[in-house]
């Protein structure tokens, strides 16, 4: 008897739960995303999601960009998500990677024009293998124009730069010069903290 | 994404077990999980295709009750100072997923890689055996 007691109580946990949408941020579009389940709303709170941008955009050569979206927000059935961070997949990371080649890596902490501390790692992928003189040259340009242009520009835009391409391509661009490049990614991103004023007014 | 729910399957394979779960999309609820040993008795079957093929039949069936028509893998192997490489229970289960009518999205390795950790054991000259 205990054992039908414990079975029944199992499906009676599962049918008790409700379903949530998750929706992305008002800067991609506030699409449906997916859905989580949950007993009571609030325990929605902070789960996190991953995404591809490929799914997000249906851009084929976009699937090896991962984002992650944080549930902040609850309302009615739908539960809205900001951006903390993204990631390269690991397949693609490693397709990269090649002998006789340098990665050069730059860890950097800008801060953007609205006040969003942002942690990011752009990083050069080199057709031969540098030298180190060279290397640290790349790393201090890298740096500046990732500086750049995080101050001059805010968060969404900042975010939509580096996930999609603008930044990594404008990095291209000026580095190309100084050493023969085969490609440029933005490896991380990770939101370190959001402008507190902003939050007291919210 | 398409359409009806999806949900993640973990698949951690090692060479002595495989264990699924399978979670939501955002890994915070379980849905159903299974391991080797709940299929087989034998401890060194745990960790086979067979089994792997048997568990991921017995956790279609469940999805199919629960409504979940599609689900992303993540395998994992050991990692950390161990094998890098998924045991032979991961492949097995994911072919046995799609056999049985789970749409499969995307697969994706999660093995924990260490940037730089503790010595693996076996000792400075590996394993004599």
């Amino acid at each position: 008897m205990a054992k039908a007691k414990r079975g029944q109580r199992k499906v009676d946990g599962w049918k008790s739960k409700q379903w949530y949408n998750i929706v992305t941020p008002d800067m991609m579009g506030q699409q449906e995303i997916g859905e989580t389940f949950s007993n009571e709303p609030e325990q929605l709170l902070g789960r996190v999601i991953e995404v591809t941008l490929g799914d997000l955009t249906n851009d084929m050569s976009k699937y090896n960009v991962k984002l992650m979206l944080k549930i902040d927000q609850i309302g009615g059935d739908s539960a809205y998500t900001k951006f903390i961070g993204h990631e390269l997949t690991r397949d693609y990371l490693r397709s990269l990677i090649k002998r006789q080649t340098s990665m050069i890596t730059a860890n950097l902490d800008v801060m953007t024009k609205d006040g969003y501390k942002f942690r990011v790692k752009p990083t050069c992928f080199t057709v031969k293998r540098a030298r180190s003189s060279q290397i640290k040259a790349i790393r201090q340009y890298m740096t500046s124009i990732v500086q750049r242009r995080a101050r001059e520009s805010d968060f969404n835009t900042f975010v939509q730069d580096a996930v999609l391409g603008k930044l990594s391509a404008q990095i291209y661009r000026d580095v190309k010069s100084l050493y023969p490049l085969r490609r440029v990614e933005i490896l991380k991103s990770h939101v370190l903290s959001e402008p507190s004023v902003k939050e007291a007014a919210a | 994404m398409a359409e009806g729910k999806w949900g993640i399957a973990h698949i951690q394979a090692s060479f002595n077990n495989t264990i699924i779960t399978i979670t939501d999309l955002t890994g915070a609820e379980t849905i159903a999980k299974i391991s080797g040993g709940m299929v087989v008795k034998a401890a060194r079957d745990e960790s086979s295709p067979y089994t792997a093929m048997q568990m991921a039949n017995q956790l279609s069936d469940k999805l199919k009750d629960k409504g979940i028509m599609g689900i992303h893998v993540k395998v994992r192997a050991p990692g950390g100072n161990k094998q890098r490489s998924p045991g032979p229970g991961a492949q097995a289960a994911i072919r046995a997923f799609a056999r049985a009518g789970i749409r499969i999205g995307r697969i994706e390795d999660v093995t924990p890689i260490p940037h730089d950790g503790t010595q693996s054991k076996g000792g400075r000259r590996g394993r004599r055996v």
